[in-house]
């Protein structure tokens, strides 16, 4: 009896409209798991290395894990496909009710290929699939075809993911949306979805997932529900007005402010002045109306708000946090909370992913007060900084490829390359992926984690948040050195990132939420106990660690295999490496980033000079036929 | 006395209705600092600005000084309750939700 995993895996050709289920292997559960490690897996077996990721060529995984469906952070699935943003590994991990539904209609994952030839959308109901015409979709927001398609099949309880215009016309940043505002596919997801005129897959399940312990894991979460209620007290009713976790976390956003590290109008100051006026206390105090979750979470992270008066009445929306602030607020120059809450929903209801669509007219911006570029180069536009209304007109025209939209469509980092004129020192992107509006010259490790990450920019890779807040002694229990618990050296950093890189691998492969698990002494064996109570097996934290590892490894075999990556690869923009910081908090600081390489490849038993794994490394962890593939001697 | 400003975030924000104070200090040193809270916003603002952590809710403290280039430190990397503050120096709170709960 399988416990935890469904067992099958749903393959659709797209173009030869042929569907059939396949089982899912033991080795594939215990090696890779699912999610993250299971998707990068059957990228590296399947995809060819000329493979044009807007081809029908190229492959398309949305996956589960053994944790999804359950209570513990279950809620999630994963995205993944060669992206054509970067070009290499491209994947995204999404909330809400979606993957759970995947699994009680039969399956945990679905592998996509081909292309239809015209718009079409993907039906799974209790273990049948089919595909069904969309043409009437085509050209609906993400919200608009949920709806439509709920309203064709009668069943308000089916659970959509979508894309929205800008994956139809193939933004290389469009991303895919469910349950209204969770979105997924850092790296253009929604745009392969919509090279294959897939506009949507919709899924209704009555099926339930088995459990191999469920008392030890009832018994789990009675605690787990014991140590939140200190956070029901206190954190999630404050003088009547809900403030729950997601609030907290909004904060992050006037925390990177006090640290100096707000990535303000494209990274040319780590400080906002208006970062209280578009602050998550104000937008608690004013607009969050009521905290939403995922499916089977206690937390409800998720802020659903609406605009009662004034100029953008009406606007509502959900999962407002630190990114929306970040990216529409700061980043842009934009001090008006309530323009910044009306620019979110406009790009969750288009299909946008608003880090790298930030990233493109923060940096156009820039350009355009360095006389880059002109009026006239965009369509007559004044790109000046703050301006919402001017915002909301290019987030329009992006999500068209309409005039100067076609241009920033396509990413910060092609932008930058045919503009030239000296502009790709302040791209603020990492392999072709934007940063997310942090200043990482105030974090040394978070600076690493995005130089080495192995999708480009992503501030969750690792999020190594123990540099700015654990305790040294600990640090030194955990990475062997005081050092890394200090986030303005370098010292120490290297085994740290890959701790918590290893760490997020396995909870995008578990798959559960990076907010719920405990990332601390113990975080392995914890996760090992949750795992095994689920599934039955016994694994061990240091064995669920080598899952993580060989994840990161796989990954970084695709990108070696893909684009051919090395150290040269591994790095940040000159305003990153070489101009200090301007921001009160983290004063003069750059990114000291060629030490913590060395350190990080050590730890990781890849070769120090050019950053590819050594062969000993790759047999170690079952990965003899990549490295042949490579010809990793 | 030394005058020190500090900065109210997330929960120590909604709990004092207020982004910042100027509060001038009898005992110059961040747990004098505490004493000088607890008298302005009760016991239970002290009781939860000493909060040793460990349960999902938590306390972030940064001490930016002017003499240290207003780098901002945790209070670990300087004297814990006992660091030195001097006049201008900059001390924020931070209450909330801290994710390595289980």
């Amino acid at each position: 009896m399988t416990f935890g995993w469904i067992g099958k895996i749903l393959r659709v050709d797209l173009s030869d409209g042929i569907i059939k289920s396949e089982g899912l292997s033991e080795e594939a559960k215990l090696s890779y798991i699912g999610g993250r490690g299971l998707n990068a897996k059957i990228l590296f077996e399947e995809l060819d290395p000329g493979a044009d990721p807007l081809g029908p060529e190229n492959v398309l995984v949305f996956s589960t894990g053994p944790l999804v469906g359950t209570m513990f952070g279950g809620g999630r699935f994963h995205v993944s496909a060669k992206s054509p943003l970067s070009g290499i590994i491209g994947d995204g991990n999404g909330g809400g009710h979606w993957g759970p539904e995947l699994k009680f209609a039969g399956y945990d994952g679905i592998i996509i290929k081909g292309k239809a030839e015209r718009p079409t959308y993907l039906l799974i109901e209790d273990g049948r699939a089919e595909l069904r015409d969309a043409g009437r979709l085509w050209g609906k927001t993400t919200w608009e075809t949920e709806e439509l398609i709920k309203r064709e099949l009668g069943d308000r309880r089916l659970q959509i993911v979508s894309i929205g215009p800008a994956g139809e016309k193939l933004v290389k940043y469009a991303q895919v949306i469910c349950n209204m505002s969770r979105s997924a596919g850092r790296g253009g997801m929604g745009a392969v979805m919509g090279s294959k005129n897939l506009k949507a897959i919709a899924v209704r399940g009555t099926g339930g997932i088995k459990l191999a312990d469920p008392q030890k894991l009832m018994d789990m979460f009675s605690k787990v529900n014991e140590k939140l209620k200190p956070v029901y007290e206190e954190a999630w009713m404050v003088k009547g007005r809900p403030n729950c976790v997601w609030t907290s976390i909004g904060s992050n956003a006037t925390v990177y402010s006090a640290y100096g590290t707000l990535g303000t109008r494209n990274y040319q100051s780590g400080e906002f002045e208006g970062i209280r006026e578009i602050s998550a206390e104000l937008f608690r105090e004013k607009y969050a109306v009521k905290p939403r979750g995922c499916h089977g979470c206690v937390v409800n992270c998720s802020q659903y708000y609406e605009i009662k008066d004034g100029p953008y009445a009406g606007t509502y929306g959900d999962a407002f946090e630190t990114t929306q602030i970040l990216c529409l607020g700061a980043r842009l120059g934009i001090r008006d909370l309530e323009a910044i809450l009306m620019l979110h929903s406009l790009t969750d209801q288009l299909g946008l992913e608003v880090i790298d669509l930030c990233g493109a007219i923060g940096f156009a911006m820039e350009c355009y007060q360095r006389g880059i570029l002109t009026e006239r180069d965009a369509d007559g536009l004044s790109l000046s900084w703050g301006d919402p209304e001017v915002v909301k007109t290019l987030i329009k025209k992006i999500a068209k490829r309409e005039g100067i939209g076609d241009l920033l469509a396509e990413g910060v980092r092609h932008i930058a390359s045919k503009l030239g004129r000296g502009s790709e020192a302040f791209a603020m992107h990492a392999k072709g992926l934007s940063f997310h509006g942090a200043d990482y010259r105030g974090y040394q490790a978070w600076a690493l984690s995005h130089a080495v990450s192995s999708c480009g920019s992503q501030h969750m890779r690792a999020l190594p948040f123990g540099e700015a807040g654990m305790p040294p002694d600990k640090a030194e229990r955990i990475f062997g050195s005081r050092a890394a618990a200090d986030r303005l050296t370098p010292e120490g950093k290297g085994p740290m990132v890959a701790w918590y890189e290893d760490f997020r691998a396995v909870a995008d492969s578990l798959v559960t939420c990076k907010f719920f698990p405990k990332v601390d002494e113990g975080a392995f064996d914890y996760l090992a106990a949750v795992l095994n109570a689920v599934t039955g097996l016994r694994m061990t934290g240091n064995e669920l660690r080598k899952v993580g590892e060989r994840v990161i490894n796989i990954e970084r075999c695709f990108n070696i295999k893909h684009a051919g990556l090395s150290r040269k690869d591994d790095t940040l923009p000159r305003r990153m490496l070489e101009e200090p910081l301007r921001g009160k908090g983290s004063e003069g600081q750059v990114v000291r980033l060629e030490p913590m390489l060395d350190q990080y490849y050590e730890a990781r038993g890849w070769d120090v000079k050019t950053g590819i794994p050594k062969r000993a490394k790759l047999e170690e962890l079952g990965l003899r036929e990549a490295a042949d593939e490579l010809g990793i001697k | 006395m030394v005058k020190v400003k500090v900065e109210y975030i997330c929960l120590f924000r909604a709990m004092t209705g207020k982004w910042e104070d100027t509060i001038e200090l009898g005992d110059p040193t961040l747990g004098g600092l505490a004493e000088e809270l607890g008298r302005r916003y009760g016991e239970d603002f002290k009781k939860k600005l000493m909060d040793p952590g460990g349960t999902p809710m938590a306390t972030k403290i940064l001490v930016r000084k002017a003499s240290q280039n207003w780098l901002a430190r945790e209070p670990y990397h300087l004297n814990g309750w006992n660091t030195r503050l001097e006049e201008g120096d900059e001390v924020v709170l931070i209450r909330w939700f801290d994710r390595r709960i289980f």
